[in-house]
């Protein structure tokens, strides 16, 4: 299943936002212009499905007036609606919050569609006779939303990747204790090490494979468990001594680090997969290999997953197999962030040959940079 | 009407900008900012992009393009083009268009206005002088930022975009240098005819 349309009111910077969403969706913009916000609606749902409406808005967003976007009006509701499809359907879930007197969460409206049929509409009935029901959604709660398990099922599949080598490095220096949905990699090792011997070790080769063009002194690479209990990477590094050198991942390079969570974070799981800027620390060759390297792993899945990313590479946005259509190009302005459509000129200059880099990234470009430098001068 | 531009580095868009301001249209998306052979490659799919959007004008610096005269490069680069797209030669090169403004390039640096060129478009190498000049200039910190420190390979200075852009934006007399520099000249005469065009790009059935 994939997400093909998303439609956002007063979400973050959106006061408003539609999209239709491919299997691939590229993100770009200026810096703040709400990439990472539209990354977190999918997180939200996520965070829903698996811990509850007020654990997802309250806990680890900060409660509703921090989520409602700036340019709106004080009181109105923010609104969520995606639309998904797959194994022959399509969904449509619709959930609208707002918070009470207490700032608790509330839902002010949630629905949801199967192929155009209406399973639920809330407020019902019963959310009329006892308020106290609205804090919590439907899709939350396993007695309530067996007619749509499914996507409530799809909606946990969601992951989020930013891989911070540091935190890879150091995790307890990071946090103490495990962290939820661990965007960062703090648990990255753990999952590694989890995950059974035979596919960790399948995957592992074939990252090897792949990393080797990137770091071609890299020989071999293995996950270990040290006395301590705690999981470990290892590489095998040629140099000119007859022996080669062993390095684990706190050795490893932050490029080397990167590029192995992002493969990794290719073969984990099978929900859509949000990638945040996979570009960092990787060399600007390794980068325009990028889309197609994740394409060709996604290949060897019966169900190609959906991955959304953000990015500023031009590099990675120069691959002649993306389409105009993958590119979502976000534009801040004065009543918070938009679309900006696509034009029938871009469409010709793709047919013409040129790439996303060419002609969507430019527009992405911050308005007035060439300040940036007067500023100094 | 809104112009887009095709040019090949930070300190083309800014002249870019002004000259699309002066003609009295608003600067629209900056493209290429990769050198001339990204414009030289990418030059008929932007001109397909006019054909449909809004005009751009693509600057090049004649110097880069090793042609023997100006006319040649539409000729040569982009023989059907479409009038939406403006392809004009900057001969021989962006500073001669900034030098072609002495006043205010010699206000700039500070130095007698007599020092400064007369024919910036027969310079065969405007960037060095422009530099040279700059290394008598008594403005320390100006010199600094526009020359390349002794034992640095690098062709400018560390600030040398820096301060053309500022220059460019804030001082640079473009109704002063087209006097100087026909093909400035040529090319603000393309740009204000613009306006007679269409408003409403060709559109296919």
């Amino acid at each position: 299943m994939r997400f093909s349309h998303i439609r956002l009111e007063n979400w973050k910077n959106f006061s408003r936002l539609d999209a239709a969403l491919q299997r691939r969706v590229f993100l770009i913009g200026p810096n703040a212009s709400g990439k990472s916000n539209l990354l977190d609606a999918f997180r939200f749902l996520r965070d829903v499905a698996l811990g509850g409406l007020r654990r997802a808005t309250e806990d680890a967003r900060g409660g509703v007036s921090t989520i409602r976007c700036l340019a709106a009006r004080r009181y109105s509701s923010v609104l969520i609606e995606v639309e998904a499809a797959g194994n022959g359907d399509t969904w449509q879930y619709r959930l609208e919050f707002n918070q009470d007197q207490q700032r608790h969460t509330v839902v002010k409206s949630e629905v949801v569609w199967r192929n155009g049929q209406m399973l639920l509409q809330r407020p019902d009935q019963n959310d009329q006779v006892d308020p106290v029901r609205l804090t919590q959604t439907a899709l939350e709660q396993i007695s309530a939303n067996q007619a749509f398990r499914e996507l409530a099922d799809f909606f946990k599949s969601v992951s989020y990747q930013h891989l911070l080598p540091q935190v890879v490095r150091d995790p307890r220096s990071f946090s103490p204790l495990p962290v939820t949905n661990d965007p960062y990699g703090r648990d990255f090792l753990l999952r590694l090490w989890q995950t059974s011997p035979r596919t960790r070790d399948a995957r592992l080769r074939k990252i090897l494979g792949a990393l080797k063009v990137a770091v071609p002194q890299l020989t071999e690479l293995k996950a270990f468990m040290d006395d301590t209990g705690v999981p470990h990477l290892e590489g095998r590094y040629q140099h000119w001594r007859p022996h080669d050198a062993r390095q684990n991942e706190s050795q490893f390079s932050d490029g080397t680090l990167r590029l192995l969570g992002l493969l990794w974070a290719m073969f984990e799981g099978s929900g859509p997969l949000l990638l945040e800027e996979p570009e960092i620390s990787l060399h600007p060759e390794i980068v325009r290999r990028l889309p197609t390297l994740f394409e060709q792993i996604n290949r060897e899945r019966k169900d190609p997953r959906q991955t959304i990313i953000s990015t500023h590479s031009r590099d990675l946005l120069s691959d002649p197999g993306i389409g105009a259509e993958e590119v979502l190009l976000l534009e801040p302005g004065p009543d918070g962030t938009v679309l900006r459509p696509l034009e029938e000129a871009d469409l010709a200059a793709f047919r013409a040959g040129l790439t996303a880099a060419d002609v969507l990234l430019p527009k992405a470009a911050p308005q007035n940079i060439q300040q940036m430098l007067r500023e100094f001068s | 009407m809104i112009v887009d531009m095709l040019v090949e580095g930070d300190l083309d868009e800014a002249v870019a900008r002004r000259l699309i301001l002066l003609t009295g249209h608003q600067p629209g998306v900056v493209f290429g900012k990769q050198g001339v052979s990204y414009i030289q490659r990418s030059l008929r799919a932007f001109d397909q992009r006019a054909r449909y959007g809004n005009p751009v004008l693509a600057l090049v610096d004649f110097l880069d393009t090793h042609l023997s005269c100006p006319p040649e490069l539409p000729a040569l680069w982009l023989p059907a083009r479409s009038s939406r797209f403006l392809l004009r030669a900057v001969v021989n090169e962006m500073e001669s268009w900034l030098l072609a403004d002495r006043r205010g390039i010699a206000q700039l640096l500070g130095l007698n206005v007599a020092l400064i060129p007369q024919q910036p478009e027969q310079l065969t190498d405007p960037k060095q002088t422009l530099i040279n000049l700059a290394r008598r200039s008594p403005r320390r910190k100006l010199r600094n930022a526009m020359v390349p420190p002794p034992g640095v390979t690098a062709a400018v200075g560390p600030g040398y975009t820096g301060v053309m852009i500022e220059f460019v934006t804030k001082r640079w007399s473009v109704e002063g240098a087209r006097r100087l520099a026909p093909s400035l000249d040529r090319c603000c005469h393309r740009l204000a005819e613009l306006n007679t065009l269409a408003s409403h790009p060709f559109v296919p059935l």
